[in-house]
C-alpha cells in the first residue's frame, strides 16, 4: 500500500505541476473525468491522436514554408487551425498559444515569423509528448501496483 | 291746696331709681343722735362692697333732739361681668364667622369646578381629535414609508440576484434583513393603530388550519433547528379540518407566539396543542403511566410521541406527558361517539391552542405587564433577543376581537406556556370544496399505515416503518452520509416535522404514489440529461480524430451510441431516409466538403420528401413531412458571419468547439 500510496502523490504533483506551468489547463480535466470503466484508455487514446496529428501538421507546415517561390499561407494557415482545434481539444494549453500567434503570423504572411513560431510548436510539442508520456507511465505504474488513478481537481 | 298724704319713701325711691339708673347707689338714712350706732331709718340694712364714695350730708327734720345724716354711696366695683353672655357671644361669633367661611368655601369651590368643567371638556375634545389625528397621521405616514420601504426591499432583491463578489453580498443580504425588519416593524404599528381605531375587521374565509400550523412551523424550522431545540405541533382529531374564520389574523398570532418561543428558548423544546375546548376538562387528575403509545390512521397525525419530555421540565404542568397521553386517548374514546349533527352545525368551534416552550421564563415582576404595548421583560431584553414589545399586546387585541382570551404560565428558568382560546365557525360543505385543492393531497395509500413513533432522545432517533426513516433534529452532512452509507437509514427528515414533508419522504421511500423508482444513486453529474440521450444514435462528423474522440467521448458519457466519420461525404452515405440518427454534429472547416455544404444536400434530400408525403396524402404512414435531422455545426469561433451562415444552410444550431 506504500507504494501505491507514494506513486499516486507522485501523480498528484506531477499533475499539478504540468497545470502549473500551463502545459496543460482545464479541458484536459475533463477529458480525465470522461474516462471510466466503458472506456478505461480514453485519454491515452485521445493523447496518441493528438500526437499522430500533431506530426502529420507539422510536417505539413514545414513542408509549406520551405516553399522558395510563394508560400501557400492558405494552407498553413489551415494546418494552424487544425492544430488549434486539436490542442485545445486536448487541453494543452501552451501548443495552442502558439498556434494563436503563429495565425497571426499567417495572415500578416510574415514568413520568417512563420517559422519561428513552426519552431516553437515544434519545441513545445516535444516537450509536451514527454511530460504526457511521463504521466501516463506513472499511471501504468500505479495500476500495476493494484491502485486507482487519483482524481485530480 | 291742702296736702295730702305723700309716701315719702316711696318718692324717694323713685328719684334714686331715676337719678340711679343703672348704677349702684345706696341711700342710707341714720339717726345718728347716738353717734356710735347709727338707726338706720331709711336704706337697706346690708351693704357689701368696699364704699367708694362717701356722700354725707346732714339732714334736718326739724326736730332738736334727734340728728339726722343722709349717707349716699356708690359702689366702685362694678357690677360683675356677665361670662356666659360673653362667651355665648363670642362662640355666637365665632360660629358665624365658621358658616360664613364654609358657605364662601362652596361657593368658591362651585365656581372653581365648573370652570374646570368646561376646560376638561374643551381638552377631551382635542384630545379626541389628537388622538384621531395622531392615528391618522400614523397610518398615512407608515403607508407612506412603506411605498419606499418595498422600493428599496425590491431594488435589493434584484441586486441579490445579479453576479457579486462575496462582501458584496453580504452588505446587501444585511442590508434586505434590516429592510425586512423595518417594514415588519412598520406593519405592527399600522396594526396597533388599526385595532385601536376599532377598524380592525375580521374576515371570514374557510382554512385548514393544519396547514396554517404547517406554514408556520416551516417558517421556524430553521432557526429552531439551528438551536438544537425540538418543535413540534399536536393537533387534536377532534378539531375540524376546515373552520371559517380569519386566516391571516390566525396565523399572526400563532406566528407571534411561536415566533417569541423560538426567540427565548435555547434548549429543550417547544410544542404546540391545539384541542377542542370541552375535552381540556378531562385533563385533570389523571394518573401517573408512561408506555409507548402508537397507532393512527393516516400517516399525516403521527400524534403520538412518546415521552415528549425532552428532560426538561414544562413550565405548565398540566401539558405533561402523561396527562397529553391521556387526552389523547379518551379522545380516541370519544370519536366514535355518535355526533349530533343538528347540534354541531349552529354552535361556533371553540378551539385551545397552547405554546409550550422550556425557555428563559417570564420574570415574576414584570408578569402583569407583559401585554401592554411597548413592554420588554427588560431595557436589554431589546438589544439581546430583538423585537420591539409590540406583538404581545397586538395578540392580546386580535385574541380577544376572536371571541377569545389569552392567558400564560411562565416560570423564571424553567419555560412559559401561553395558551389562548379562539371562536371560529363550523364550516359548510359548499366552501369546502373550493380550497381542497389548496391542501396537501396525500395519496390514499397511506391510509391504513400504522407508524410506530420512538422518540427517545434529541438525537438519533428511530422512526419505524419497514424502512427506516430518522427523524432528527439536527444533524450535519457528514453523519448523514455515515447514516445512509452504513443502511442505517434510508433517509432522514428534519425536524419539526411537517405534514407535507412526511408525505414526501414516506413517499420517496415506499415508492408510493409515483411509478419512478426511488433510491437509485445519481451521478454527480447531470442525471436528468442521462436520461435524455439513452440510446440515441448520434453522428459527430470531424476531420481531427483527437477531436472526434473528445466529443464521441463526451457524448458516451450521456448514454448516446456515437457513430464517427472524418468527411461530408462519408456522413451523407449515412445520413439517408429514414434516418437512424437522432442527430448530427457537424464539423465546419473539414476539407473537400465542410459543414455547410454537406448540409445542403441533406435538408434538400428531406424537402423532397416531405413535399412527397404531403402530396400523396400517405395514410399509412402516420407522419406529415416531418423528416428533418436536428444538425449542429461545430467551429472554434462562433462569430456572427458563420452563426448566420449556419441558419442560411438550415442547420440547427452552432456548438463552440473550444
Amino acid at each position: 500500500m506504500d507504494v501505491v500510496n507514494q506513486l499516486q502523490r507522485q501523480f498528484i504533483d506531477y499533475s499539478a505541476s504540468l497545470h502549473r506551468e500551463g502545459f496543460l489547463d482545464d479541458q484536459f480535466t475533463q477529458l480525465q473525468k470522461l474516462q471510466d470503466d466503458n472506456s478505461p484508455d480514453f485519454v491515452v487514446e485521445v493523447a496518441s491522436l493528438f500526437f499522430e496529428d500533431c506530426e502529420k501538421l507539422i510536417n505539413n507546415m514545414a513542408r509549406a514554408l520551405e516553399q522558395q517561390q510563394g508560400v501557400d499561407f492558405k494552407q498553413v494557415d489551415a494546418s494552424v487551425h487544425q492544430l488549434k482545434g486539436s490542442s485545445s481539444s486536448i487541453g494543452a494549453m501552451r501548443v495552442k498559444d502558439v498556434c494563436i500567434a503563429f495565425r497571426s503570423f499567417c495572415e500578416a504572411q510574415n514568413r520568417e515569423g512563420c517559422l519561428r513560431c513552426l519552431q516553437q510548436v515544434t519545441h513545445e510539442y516535444s516537450l509536451l509528448k514527454n511530460k504526457l508520456q511521463t504521466l501516463f507511465r506513472l499511471q501504468q505504474q500505479i495500476l500495476a501496483a493494484g491502485g486507482s488513478i487519483p482524481v485530480v481537481e | 291746696y291742702l296736702g295730702g298724704a305723700i309716701d315719702v319713701e316711696s318718692l324717694v325711691e323713685n328719684l334714686l331709681r331715676q337719678l340711679a339708673g343703672n348704677q349702684a347707689i345706696l341711700v342710707n338714712v341714720y339717726d345718728i343722735t347716738n353717734s356710735s350706732d347709727p338707726l338706720v331709718i331709711y336704706g337697706h340694712q346690708n351693704q357689701d362692697g368696699a364704699l367708694a364714695v362717701v356722700h354725707e350730708s346732714k339732714l334736718d327734720f326739724g326736730d332738736p333732739f334727734r340728728k339726722h345724716q343722709m349717707i349716699c354711696s356708690r359702689y366702685h366695683q362694678k357690677a360683675p361681668t356677665s361670662w356666659t353672655a360673653l362667651t355665648n357671644a363670642f362662640l355666637f361669633f365665632v360660629i358665624c364667622l365658621l358658616v360664613g367661611y364654609i358657605l364662601y368655601g362652596a361657593v368658591i369651590h362651585i365656581v372653581k369646578v365648573e370652570d374646570d368643567f368646561h376646560e376638561m371638556q374643551e381638552l377631551k375634545v382635542r384630545a379626541e381629535a389628537a388622538n384621531v389625528a395622531k392615528l391618522q397621521f400614523l397610518a398615512t405616514v407608515s403607508h407612506e414609508i412603506r411605498t419606499p420601504m418595498n422600493g428599496i426591499l425590491g431594488m435589493l432583491a434584484l441586486l441579490l440576484d445579479t453576479d457579486l463578489s462575496s462582501t458584496q453580498r453580504d452588505y446587501a443580504q444585511t442590508a434586505q434583513v434590516c429592510g425586512k425588519a423595518l417594514i415588519t416593524l412598520i406593519n405592527e404599528v399600522i396594526d396597533r393603530a388599526k385595532i385601536e381605531a376599532g377598524k380592525l375587521e375580521l374576515e371570514t374565509v374557510p382554512f385548514n388550519i393544519r396547514s396554517i400550523f404547517d406554514n408556520v412551523l416551516s417558517l421556524f424550522s430553521e432557526k429552531s433547528r439551528n438551536k438544537g431545540v425540538e418543535l413540534a405541533v399536536f393537533v387534536s382529531d377532534k378539531v375540524p379540518e376546515m373552520v371559517m374564520g380569519d386566516l391571516g389574523r390566525f396565523r399572526q398570532i400563532i406566528t407571534n407566539l411561536v415566533g417569541n418561543s423560538v426567540k427565548f428558548t435555547e434548549q429543550g423544546h417547544i410544542f404546540v396543542k391545539v384541542h377542542l375546548a370541552e375535552s381540556t376538562q378531562s385533563v385533570a387528575d389523571t394518573k401517573v403511566e408512561t408506555c409507548l403509545n402508537g397507532g393512527s390512521d393516516e400517516g399525516l397525525l403521527i400524534s403520538s410521541a412518546c415521552q415528549f419530555k425532552t428532560g426538561y421540565e414544562a413550565a405548565d404542568e398540566r401539558n405533561s406527558w402523561d396527562s397529553f397521553r391521556h387526552l389523547v386517548v379518551d379522545e380516541e374514546l370519544r370519536y366514535d361517539a355518535p355526533i349530533n349533527t343538528i347540534d354541531e352545525a349552529s354552535r361556533g368551534v371553540t378551539l385551545m391552542v397552547s405554546v409550550e416552550d422550556t425557555g428563559i421564563g417570564i420574570p415574576l415582576i414584570v408578569q402583569d405587564r407583559v401585554f401592554t404595548p411597548f413592554m420588554q421583560a427588560d431595557s436589554s431584553t431589546s438589544r439581546n433577543y430583538g423585537g420591539t414589545g409590540i406583538g404581545l399586546s397586538i395578540t392580546k387585541c386580535l385574541v380577544e376581537l376572536m371571541g377569545g382570551h389569552i392567558s400564560f404560565i411562565s416560570r423564571p428558568q424553567v419555560g412559559s406556556t401561553f395558551s389562548f382560546t379562539t371562536v371560529f365557525k363550523r364550516c359548510n360543505k359548499a366552501s369546502y370544496n373550493d380550497t381542497k385543492k389548496s391542501t396537501v393531497e396525500l395519496p390514499s395509500g397511506f391510509k391504513g399505515l400504522k407508524a410506530i413513533v420512538v422518540d427517545g432522545k434529541p438525537n438519533g432517533h428511530v422512526f419505524k416503518l419497514p424502512k427506516v426513516i430518522l427523524l432528527i433534529t439536527n444533524i450535519t452532512n457528514v453523519e448523514l452520509e455515515k447514516a445512509k452509507a452504513a443502511g442505517f437509514a434510508d433517509t432522514v427528515i428534519m425536524k419539526p416535522m411537517r405534514a407535507s414533508m412526511a408525505a414526501a419522504c414516506l413517499q420517496q421511500v415506499l415508492g408510493i404514489g409515483k411509478k419512478r423508482q426511488a433510491g437509485k444513486d445519481m451521478l454527480n453529474g447531470s442525471p436528468v440529461l442521462q436520461g435524455l440521450l439513452c440510446v440515441k444514435k448520434i453522428l459527430v462528423v470531424d476531420d481531427n480524430m483527437a477531436h472526434q474522440r473528445v466529443v464521441a467521448g463526451a457524448l458516451k458519457k450521456f448514454g448516446a451510441a456515437v457513430e464517427c466519420r472524418e468527411s461530408g461525404k462519408a456522413a451523407l452515405k449515412l445520413l439517408q431516409l429514414p434516418y437512424c440518427f437522432y442527430a448530427c454534429l457537424m464539423d465546419i472547416q473539414m476539407p473537400e466538403m465542410d459543414g455547410f455544404e454537406a448540409t445542403h444536400p441533406i435538408r434538400m434530400m428531406e424537402s423532397k420528401a416531405n413535399e412527397q408525403m404531403n402530396g400523396g396524402m400517405d395514410e399509412d404512414s402516420g407522419r406529415k413531412g416531418e423528416w428533418h435531422v436536428p444538425i449542429l455545426a461545430m467551429t472554434a469561433d462562433v462569430i456572427h458571419a458563420t452563426y448566420d451562415e449556419c441558419l442560411k444552410c438550415r442547420m440547427d444550431g452552432c456548438v463552440e468547439a473550444l
